[in-house]
């Protein structure tokens, strides 16, 4: 599956894992305008609401300053924010324009679930049921084909979840598509498929989902949309005659769930090459159709036959993720044209392949300590890296605290790791190439304790973080354990410094002890001395005294 | 150390600036007035635009640049000094005879005193000085500080071209300053808001006996005192040439025996960082003294606040007791905050009133929260970030207390339940293990009722019982818990900071012991040992 999609190279190994899931949005629009040069702020507000505190962020260039929550920017308008958040209304708007929008009405919250079944049947099946206003496919039913399924649904959602307000609307078949415009450019298309599993005839369905979850955890965008093996899952494969433990035939697919939302374990796969021309004008013309956009994300159910679509919905604030991070082919990077519309200014900007360090950013925000944070900017302009594989006697001996020390002290970025086989890796960027090459010699220098024997240059496209990092080698795999590990390891060392430095206190006493028996010593002497002085035997053995110094001298 | 007779401001104690011990003391205790007045506080790093401009010294770690902001305005602090200082007030500051010029203009009383550059020979210096100040003479370097290469009471010609001598060979500082050798003693005053917001009197470095323990022995325990005040901990009384010389001249060694309450003075200088006793004399004070002081500032445009040290002499007249010595624009105000003895006197209040007197009235009620100074500057200090701004505590009032929970409940999943749902409901505060398997609760916010209602949720099956109790000292915002990885790092880092300390003393010991072995009374006394062992052989 890793080799179905072509990820951006400059967001390849950019990622912390503290952007994964929600904050992908936000980290990856503010990455692209830090890279530019664009002052970024992340800050936090409280949402008495929920009672939560949640994080925003601002970016600023030469005194114009732009606010952001996650992906929605300030300069959507209230009016159009309005008009998406409510999908009647958003279909009037639509309708006006003349797009093909799903036949249907909206019902307000004193009509009764029954009025709403009748019109159902006015309609005919299949139907759709969803809130008026929602977000991430929550409470949205869809191929309703019975009243009696309607009913149930009704209880559901306007009971259970407390949408009273709701749509219902005839179920438009066909593939659904995801695509993104801003500034009235369409910039990239997703389609979503249910999440399924493909056999390889040797693991059970049980399995292949365990497998395809691991690869969902490294993909930043779909990293907590595990597929949940539920009731709702079981039924599913039960109704095509299997069990988790079943071995399907190597290459053949299996659907999990009929929802192919992402969040339910769906997969986003780029299709923007599939957009014909007919459908690009019909997006850009919904994206006109209603003032105030900035950007979106546009729900078509496309008719390829027919090379026709029509809009199911318009979102303010889309993922993404989606576009950036596809499970099948390429990422189109929709961030940079979402900075080129807000600055346009920096659309010839030589970008740094730099990437800023997210988790301490975001730390004394959670911790609340602060609730604003500005980033360090960036040297600017796309800085040369190498990557240096040191073998020798390198690890245990210091080696990666020294490299550390030179390279904060030459201004380069990067990082330095050990190897399992005892190599150590020093990656380092920075703007001049000479300086960048002629670490190498620092490399086969080392600390005083290495003995360095090989040093191998290789060039480095991957970005770097910004400042010099010692690695920790394990993956991130259990980072759970590994936490726990490293906070054990703080108490060990903390009992270690405790033990150090009681020492240290002894030791300091023991040389003052030594000092002040030195000190004493030398008193009584002196006190010795005076006595001698003036006792006879000193005065009687001055002659033998002169005499011992004469042969000496002699 | 805190003698009995020395009152803290409670708001100040010890444990509310221990993250900021050392340099960023008094940057902390003025920003935290200030953002506990309710106005906005941003930590800066030295890169930041607004310090561009600004005058600034080793400020390559975080933690002396902020700004503070109330809606109409922002201030910019270094340090003590905020941005209404001019650069040129400091320049004058930093200069010693610019400083004594300004002064005399304005008729403020000074020593009398000429400064010599390089290309003035010492003979001729000598001359000058014996022609026209007269002795005794103090002679200091221009750029010197800390009291480096000061020296007073030089009451001889030979003995001034030995001081010179001293000044341009050994330290190699070209200009000096002869100054006339006032004679009194050296006090700090604070003068923000055209009044003396405090004043302390530096008793140079000394020890009081107790007829039992050796002057090494005193010195060793007043150290260890001076460990508890935050001022005074970066500053113990160092055992060097200088002090043994001086204990000498009054006829004691390092193993003589004090009287019972005979006080020994250890040196000559009083300053602070050289182990002196800062002692708080602002009452004591005489109003035209206090009026010396403030018209020093007043006589420098554009300084508005800073340090006044003067020489006051108790035998004359108040009217023209005091000599303003040095002005300190960025002054260290941790001596006024901790004295040895006396009142503590809240300078940062006097700054902020100053600088936001609309918020004079807050000083009073504000809450007494803080802020973790580590977290805080964690972003700056690893270079991710270049400002952060501190949460602000929406609140003056501050409800507070202690819940002693005992039953099966050091479980590190409660813990966090806890902590988290006291970070949703901002509520502030820690839990601690005790030995005893009980953990310490304690809560403070805003709203008794929401106090009260989270106490419900303590209760869990495993609880027996909880005791409640008011709580009275100061909270750190947001929630610690202990196995926190940041607590045990904060620790961690306290400890290493103990330990370099350590080091640093041990090394000193040993080089003190090195030194003395070398020493020439030591190689002298050596034939002299050897033929007395070898009389005694006899």
């Amino acid at each position: 599956m890793t080799n179905e999609h072509e990820w951006l190279p400059h967001l390849e190994d950019a990622i912390p894992k503290s952007a994964y899931g929600k904050k992908l949005s936000m980290y990856t629009i503010a990455l692209e305008a830090w890279r530019r040069g664009i002052a970024v702020k992340f800050y936090r507000v409280e949402d008495p609401e929920e009672n939560k505190s949640r994080i925003r962020y601002s970016l600023s260039y030469q005194g114009r300053e732009h606010k952001f929550e996650s992906s929605r920017g300030d300069l959507l308008t209230q009016e159009a924010y309005d008009v998406c958040d409510d999908k009647d209304l958003t279909k009037q708007y639509l309708s006006k324009a003349g797009i093909p929008v799903p036949e249907g009405r909206r019902f307000t919250e004193d009509a009764a679930d029954e009025e709403i079944v009748d019109y159902t049947q006015t309609l005919g099946d299949p139907v759709v049921l969803k809130p008026i206003s929602e977000n991430g496919g929550k409470g949205v039913f869809a191929d309703i084909r019975d009243a009696e399924d309607m009913r149930k649904a009704l209880i559901h959602v306007r009971q259970e979840l407390n949408y009273r307000d709701v749509i219902v609307e005839k179920h438009v078949t066909g593939e659904e598509f995801r695509i993104f415009i801003v500034g009235h450019e369409i910039i990239g298309a997703v389609n979503r498929t249910p999440a399924h599993i493909v056999g390889d005839g040797i693991s059970s369905i049980g399995e292949l989902i365990d497998k395809k979850n691991k690869e969902k955890r490294g993909n930043p965008n779909l990293f907590k949309s595990a597929i949940e093996i539920d009731k709702e899952l079981l039924n599913t494969i039960q109704s095509k005659n299997y069990t988790l433990n079943s071995i399907p035939e190597s290459g053949h697919r299996i659907f999990l769930r009929n929802k192919s939302s992402v969040s339910m374990g769906g997969d986003p796969n780029d299709v923007t090459n599939r957009v014909t021309s007919q459908m690009k004008d019909l997006a850009t013309k919904s994206y006109k159709s209603i003032p105030g956009l900035d950007l979106c994300g546009l729900d078509m159910i496309v008719d390829e036959e027919n090379d026709s679509g029509t809009i199911i919905e318009v979102n303010t604030k889309p993922m993404l993720g989606l576009h950036l991070f596809p499970v099948k082919g390429s990422a189109r990077d929709v961030t940079a044209p979402i900075i080129d519309y807000y600055f346009p200014e920096t659309i010839d900007m030589e970008k740094t392949n730099l990437y800023f360090d997210f988790d301490s950013v975001l730390e004394p925000l959670k911790s609340r300590s602060t609730d604003m944070v500005e980033v360090t900017s960036p040297p600017l302009g796309r800085l040369y890296t190498q990557r240096y594989i040191v073998s020798g006697r390198v690890q245990g001996v210091g080696y990666r605290k020294w490299i550390r020390k030179q390279a904060l002290q030459h201004q380069l970025h990067g990082y330095t790791k050990n190897k399992k086989d005892g190599k150590v890796v020093v990656v380092v960027a920075g703007s001049n190439e000479s300086d960048v090459r002629a670490f190498k010699d620092i490399c086969a220098q080392g600390p005083e304790k290495a003995q360095v024997e090989k040093v191998k240059a290789k060039e480095w496209e991957k970005p770097v973080k910004m400042g010099f990092e010692i690695k920790k080698e394990s993956s991130s795999k259990k980072r759970l354990k590994e936490l726990e590990k490293q906070l054990q390891k703080e108490k060990n060392d903390k009992k270690k410094i405790a033990r150090e430095r009681s020492a240290l206190d002894q030791e300091k006493k023991a040389t003052k002890q030594k000092l002040k028996a030195l000190e004493e010593e030398k008193e009584s002497l002196q006190q010795e001395y005076m006595a001698l002085r003036n006792s006879r035997v000193w005065r009687y053995t001055r002659p033998l005294r002169n005499i011992s110094s004469m042969t000496k001298r002699s | 150390m805190k003698s009995d007779q020395a009152v803290w401001l409670p708001h100040l104690s010890g444990k509310v600036v221990s993250e900021a011990l050392g340099h960023e003391l008094c940057a902390y205790a003025v920003a935290l007035e200030g953002w506990r007045r309710g106005l906005t506080l941003k930590w800066y790093t030295k890169d930041a635009e607004p310090f561009q401009n600004m005058m600034t010294w080793h400020v390559d770690a975080p933690g002396k640049l902020f700004s503070l902001s109330s809606e109409e305005r922002t201030h910019y602090f270094f340090r003590t000094r905020g941005d209404r200082v001019s650069n040129e007030a400091v320049t004058i500051g930093a200069d010693k005879e610019r400083t004594k010029d300004v002064l005399a203009k304005a008729g403020v009383p000074v020593p009398e005193g000429n400064r010599f550059s390089a290309d003035v020979s010492i003979d001729d210096i000598s001359n000058e000085v014996s022609a026209t100040i007269g002795f005794p003479v103090v002679v200091k370097p221009i750029d010197g500080s800390f009291g480096r290469g000061v020296m007073t009471n030089i009451q001889t010609i030979k003995a001034l071209k030995k001081a010179l001598k001293y000044i341009r060979n050994q330290l190699h500082f070209a200009d000096v300053l002869v100054e006339r050798y006032v004679p009194g003693d050296e006090y700090r005053f604070y003068v923000a808001g055209d009044r003396v917001a405090g004043a302390i009197k530096r008793i140079p470095a000394n020890v009081v006996g107790d007829g039992i323990n050796a002057i090494e022995t005193l010195i060793a325990s007043k150290n260890d005192e001076r460990k508890h005040n935050p001022r005074l901990i970066s500053c113990p009384i160092q055992i060097d040439e200088e002090v043994r010389r001086f204990i000498q001249k009054q006829g004691y060694t390092l193993a003589s025996i004090p009287e019972e309450g005979e006080r020994v003075f250890l040196r000559e200088k009083s300053n602070i960082s050289l182990g002196g006793d800062p002692v708080d004399v602002t009452d004591d004070m005489h109003p035209a003294i206090k009026q010396t002081a403030v018209d020093a500032v007043k006589a420098v445009p554009a300084l508005y606040h800073g340090g006044v040290d003067l020489i006051i002499d108790e035998n004359k007249p108040p009217q023209n007791a005091a000599i303003i010595i040095e002005l300190n624009p960025t002054a260290q105000i941790g001596s006024l905050l901790y004295p040895m003895q006396g009142h503590a006197r809240d300078i940062p209040a006097a700054i902020i009133d100053d600088y936001f007197p609309e918020t004079k009235r807050m000083g009073a009620e504000k809450s007494t929260f803080y802020f973790g100074f580590n977290r805080v500057l964690e972003p700056l200090q690893n270079n991710s970030s270049i400002m952060t701004k501190v949460s602000p505590v929406h609140t003056t009032k501050v409800y507070a207390k202690k819940y002693t929970v005992s039953g099966d409940v050091q479980d590190i999943h409660y813990h966090r339940r806890l902590r988290d749902q006291a970070l949703t409901d901002q509520l502030h505060g820690f839990i601690n293990n005790l030995d005893n398997g009980d953990i310490e609760v304690v809560l403070a916010g805003g709203d008794q009722e929401q106090l009260d209602r989270f106490q419900a949720l303590l209760m869990g099956s495993e609880v027996e019982h909880i005791n409640t109790e008011d709580w009275l000292q100061p909270v750190k915002i947001g929630f610690d818990i202990q196995s926190d990885p940041n607590k045990i790092t904060d620790e961690m880092n306290k400890m290493k900071q103990e330990k370099i300390q350590l080091e640093k003393e041990k090394s000193r010991a040993e080089h003190q012991y090195l030194k003395y072995q070398q020493s020439r009374s030591w190689k002298l006394t050596l034939p002299l040992r050897k033929v007395l062992n070898y009389i005694k052989r006899r």
